[in-house]
């Protein structure tokens, strides 16, 4: 894959995995179909992300086939069939650890960039 | 989970058609929304829908990726498991060839004693109803089995038994058949008349015998072999009534036997059957019949019992003095024809389990091993996305490529096996030439190692395929640290106590065929070379060959280099007689099975056995002069203790009863000192030896007293040929003889010997692995120890300190398992214990010594850790 999953604002690859964990969040308040995630993830960060379509469906496939995700397809608001996902409890379990280790891992990443005082904040 | 997401996949390999439809829906529909967005936002309806394509990307790109990750694609995924497996497998040689060895060397071994275990033990017979098969003997109390009856007891037991529905003898007859064929011998039976109805086969063209042929005067018929009525006859469907000639003799086919006939006591003897006349001989006392039995099949084994012991006492009561005790008893094939294998087989049926054990422990140990390097590598393709179930197929692959070829090399080796046994054993092993290699118990010990490894190599791999997104990047090195540390060491701990088992049971088997071969026979079987007359040729009577060993003999005495020549009915270590003798004055005496050789003048001085009291032979004691006998210390000691025997009588042939006619006295006029003619490892028996002159005319075999060398053997067969050229004779040092009387204690101590080598060696390899593992684990930290001021012998000692520790466990264990089955091995030993403490000893030296060797190399290289570098590792 020549792009990354996520874009940042200047083109800057985000890290592997984090869509994943992203799609796993933006679950958890309720069934999604793929458009509906690209939207959100945008409109969440404030525009900072973009997701690449190109990952997006793969990566969705693949955390159904983890059996985190299940999908169905119902009608929209406006009345147009879509493929909608929604969190599995392993899937709720998966995003519980997932964060945990974000959590450290970015932890880990402002003190070395920005040292004690700013981490801690 | 991984069940789960198998379905998924299975799903969409069964549905591809709809995957795809729906997947297109799906895209169609992102599509859609995304033009609908920058419609809203102001461009034209076409211009909003080329942006949103370009944006979206080629389709077809994700599409494809949508499809794997939806669907199995089980050849493709195979195809690249496979090959990735054979490269990781290049990648680390020392691996795999460790585990092909270990794995082949189980499985072949394991496979090739399990064959003949099998063939030997456990197999039914060849029969119909192969369960109500036996054999009857006569049992004289606790270890005094006989499994053969005499003439007269087989006649009382054929007419009072009620639970044996049939009862038969035989004897085994070698003929020449008539002119027109090639001249080899065929080979068949002489049986009693219910010998059909015993072993459940009838002729399944023509008919058995009757009684008029049964009986004594009858007409020569003969019913013949499947085998040779197809090689020979040329399967004559006409043979019935035809005429073939048996020796001289014209005999009537009266029938054929069908194919799948056998006769297991002498599987080669089923070319034709013809009557035996029996007669009990009242002269003949011998226990020289063997009895086939065939049990009424509703008869229980009690009631089977119960009928042969009351006969018993039937027979006791109505023949007083016949026996001193004892009864009818019954025996398997195998107690007949594998009583002395069993205890070998069964031992070695243990040393290979336990060899197998050791190789499916190795297995797992070294799969461990490698799982826990591979720790990481598992852990970035989990995280990468690949998943659960797509690690265990590279596991299952893995596992696969490894063990295909290991069960190609298993078959090889128990091939090799099988084939070492079988010609190291064919004197001891019943029907070695049937024995077979079986494909089923290869297939069982391949499947069971192949288990063994998968089962190992994914327990080892599942803790790693749990995807962790982010460990990889935050944990380092880290994460790979402990998981089957634990399970190795329990296995090398195992593996140690298994091969301290074999190591001991082999010290313990040496060290008893040691001492047995270093027995002193009584006689001295180095200088001595026996010849054999071999086959006599067609028209010669046994008188000519009795009067062709004289002259051969006159011939050998004047040959330089020869001290002594004689002759004697048979060999010591070989197959004597056995006779019931008793003296006058002491009827209380008298013994049973007295142990009876047949010799010539200079006997004494051609073995270098001490003639104690007395004289030897001499040319007078023929057939006109008085009967007479040299007997052993042991036989002298028992019938008259410190008495002085010269000039006594005693009754060969008599036993405590009216039989034999009393006034047949043999004079003793020599005593001898003991040798240990039954066998190395048996006492001597009291013996009595008689003239040749004297006695039945038996095949004469030859003794001359010389170096062996080739040229004096060259001479001795010449010696023969001179006088008969037409005989074949066969040459051979009485040492060979000796050798080939210890043969089954040496080939068990050679097989456990092999078995505990090869256990040492998977021990040493498995705690190498284990070592070199935990060394490469620890690196970071011995790094640091060097750093902070530890010494490299320090460390190269912390190491060897803690395999030594696991060693010192599984050693122990392995030595309170080995006094707890050493019993099995007890009947097995010649003046040797299984407590030895020396030995025991002696084989935790071995073990510890390898041990050392093998974790030596790895805590070297623990030592030589340049702490510089290791700190930078990861």
């Amino acid at each position: 894959m020549a792009r990354g999953d996520l874009t940042g604002e200047r083109g800057g690859e985000v890290i592997k995995g984090t869509l994943e964990m992203m799609v796993l969040e933006l679950l958890q308040l309720g069934p999604l179909h793929g458009w509906g995630i690209t939207e959100l993830i945008e409109r969440r960060s404030e525009g900072l992300l973009s997701v690449n379509q190109g990952s997006l469906y793969p990566a969705l496939y693949r955390l159904v086939a983890r059996g985190w995700l299940s999908s169905e397809w119902r009608v929209t608001e406006n009345n147009r069939k879509a493929r909608y996902y929604s969190l599995t409890r392993t899937g709720r379990k998966q995003l519980a650890a997932e964060r945990a280790q974000w959590e450290k891992l970015s932890r880990g990443v402002n003190l070395i960039l920005y040292g004690a005082g700013e981490a801690t904040a | 989970m991984i069940l789960r997401s198998w379905l998924v996949r299975l799903r969409g390999s069964v549905a591809r058609g709809r995957l795809d439809r729906e997947m297109d829906a799906e895209l169609q529909f992102h599509v859609d929304m995304a033009a609908e967005r920058n419609r809203r936002a102001g461009l034209s309806p076409r211009e909003a829908r080329r942006q949103a394509i370009v944006a979206f990307g080629s389709t077809e790109s994700y599409r494809e990726e949508g499809r794997s990750a939806q669907r199995a694609r089980a050849v493709e995924n195979a195809v690249a498991d496979i090959r990735f497996a054979l490269r990781g497998l290049r990648r680390s040689p020392s691996f795999t060839v460790a585990a092909l060895l270990t794995m082949a060397l189980g499985i072949g071994a394991s496979t090739a004693v399990f064959t003949v275990v099998d063939a030997v033990l456990l197999r039914p017979l060849p029969l119909p109803h192969a369960g109500d098969f036996g054999y009857v003997g006569w049992k004289y109390g606790k270890g005094g089995d006989i499994p053969a009856l005499t003439g007269f007891q087989y006649e009382f037991l054929r007419s009072e038994t009620r639970a044996l529905e049939a009862v038969a003898t035989y004897r085994t007859v070698e003929e020449y058949p008539g002119a027109g064929t090639d001249g080899a011998p065929i080979r068949g039976l002489r049986v009693t008349e219910h010998f059909f109805r015993v072993l459940g086969y009838s002729p399944l063209a023509g008919r058995a015998f009757d009684a008029r042929e049964q009986a004594e005067g009858g007409p020569p018929v003969v019913v013949l072999g499947d085998a040779l009525w197809r090689t020979r006859l040329g399967e004559d469907p006409a043979v019935i009534g035809r005429t073939i000639r048996l020796g001289d003799v014209p005999h009537t086919v009266i029938g054929v036997m069908p194919p799948q006939y056998a006769f297991p006591p002498v599987p080669e003897h089923t070319d034709y059957i013809v009557p035996m006349r029996f007669r009990v001989d009242p002269a003949d006392e011998g226990h020289n019949y063997e009895i086939l039995a065939r049990a009424r099949h509703a008869a229980t084994a009690a009631q089977r019992a119960a009928d042969l012991e009351r006969t018993g006492n039937a027979f006791r009561a109505a023949y007083p003095g016949q026996a001193e005790g004892g009864t009818f008893e019954s025996y398997t094939h195998a107690d007949v024809y594998a009583g002395d294998v069993r205890g070998t087989l069964w031992v070695l049926f243990g040393a290979v389990t336990l060899v197998l054990l050791i190789a499916c422990a190795n297995t797992a140990t070294l799969l461990l091993v490698r799982a826990s390097v591979r720790q990481r590598e598992l852990a970035v393709r989990a995280a990468i996305g690949a998943s659960p179930a797509r690690v265990l197929q590279q596991l299952l692959a893995e596992g696969l490529v490894l063990s295909l070829p290991s069960a190609a090399l298993g078959l090889l080796t128990s091939h090799l096996a099988l084939r070492t046994i079988l010609a190291a054993a064919t004197a001891e092993l019943p029907a070695a030439g049937g024995i077979r290699l079986d494909l089923r118990v290869l297939a069982y010990a391949t499947v069971v190692s192949i288990i063994t490894g998968l089962v190992f190599g994914l327990a080892a791999g599942l803790p790693a395929i749990r995807p962790r997104l982010q460990s990889v990047l935050a944990g380092g090195a880290r994460g790979s640290t402990s998981v089957g540390t634990r399970s190795r060491e329990l296995l090398v701990l195992g593996e140690t106590a298994v091969a301290v088992m074999l190591l001991s049971g082999a010290t313990v088997l040496a060290t008893s065929f040691a001492r047995l071969i270093r027995t002193d026979p009584g006689f001295d079987a180095n200088a001595v070379v026996a010849v054999r007359l071999g086959r006599l040729p067609r028209g010669l009577a046994s008188a000519d060959r009795e009067r062709l060993a004289e002259r051969a003999l006159e011939r050998i005495r004047t040959l330089p280099g020869v001290e002594y020549a004689t002759s004697a009915s048979s060999l010591p270590l070989e197959r004597g007689l056995n006779f019931p003798v008793d003296i006058a004055e002491r009827p209380d005496l008298g013994i049973g099975a007295v142990e009876l050789r047949f010799i010539s003048p200079d006997y004494f001085k051609t073995l270098a056995v001490p003639l104690l009291q007395g004289r030897d032979f001499n040319a007078g004691d023929g057939v006109g002069s008085e009967p007479v006998a040299i007997v052993n210390q042991s036989f002298a000691r028992h019938f008259w203790a410190d008495a002085p025997p010269i000039g006594r009588t005693i009754q060969i042939g008599h036993f405590k009863d009216r039989w034999l006619n009393p006034e047949r006295q043999t004079r003793v006029v020599g005593v001898v000192g003991n040798m240990r003619e039954l066998g190395l490892d048996l006492e001597p028996k009291p013996t009595v030896l008689i003239p040749r002159a004297q006695s039945y005319e038996g095949s004469p075999l030859l003794l001359a007293r010389a170096a062996a060398s080739p040229e004096i053997q060259q001479r001795l067969r010449e010696a023969v040929a001179v006088e008969e050229p037409r005989l074949t004779p066969e040459v051979e040092r009485l040492a060979a003889v000796v050798d080939r009387s210890v043969a089954t204690p040496r080939l068990r101590a050679l097989i456990i010997a092999t078995f505990a080598g090869s256990a040492l060696l998977l021990a040493a390899i498995g705690i190498y692995g284990v070592i070199a593992a935990l060394v490469q684990q620890r690196r970071r930290e011995i790094g640091v120890r060097l750093a902070l001021g530890a010494t490299r012998s320090t460390i190269a000692l912390a190491v060897l300190r803690r395999c030594l520790a696991h060693v010192a466990t599984g050693a122990i264990a392995g030595l309170l398992a080995f006094r707890a089955l050493s019993r099995v091995l007890d009947s097995l030993l010649y003046h040797t214990s299984t407590s030895d403490p020396r030995l025991l000893l002696a084989a935790l030296a071995i073990l510890t010594g390898a041990a050392a060797l093998a974790a030596w190399i790895p805590a070297r290289r623990a030592a030589r850790v340049d702490p510089a570098l290791s700190l930078r590792l990861d």
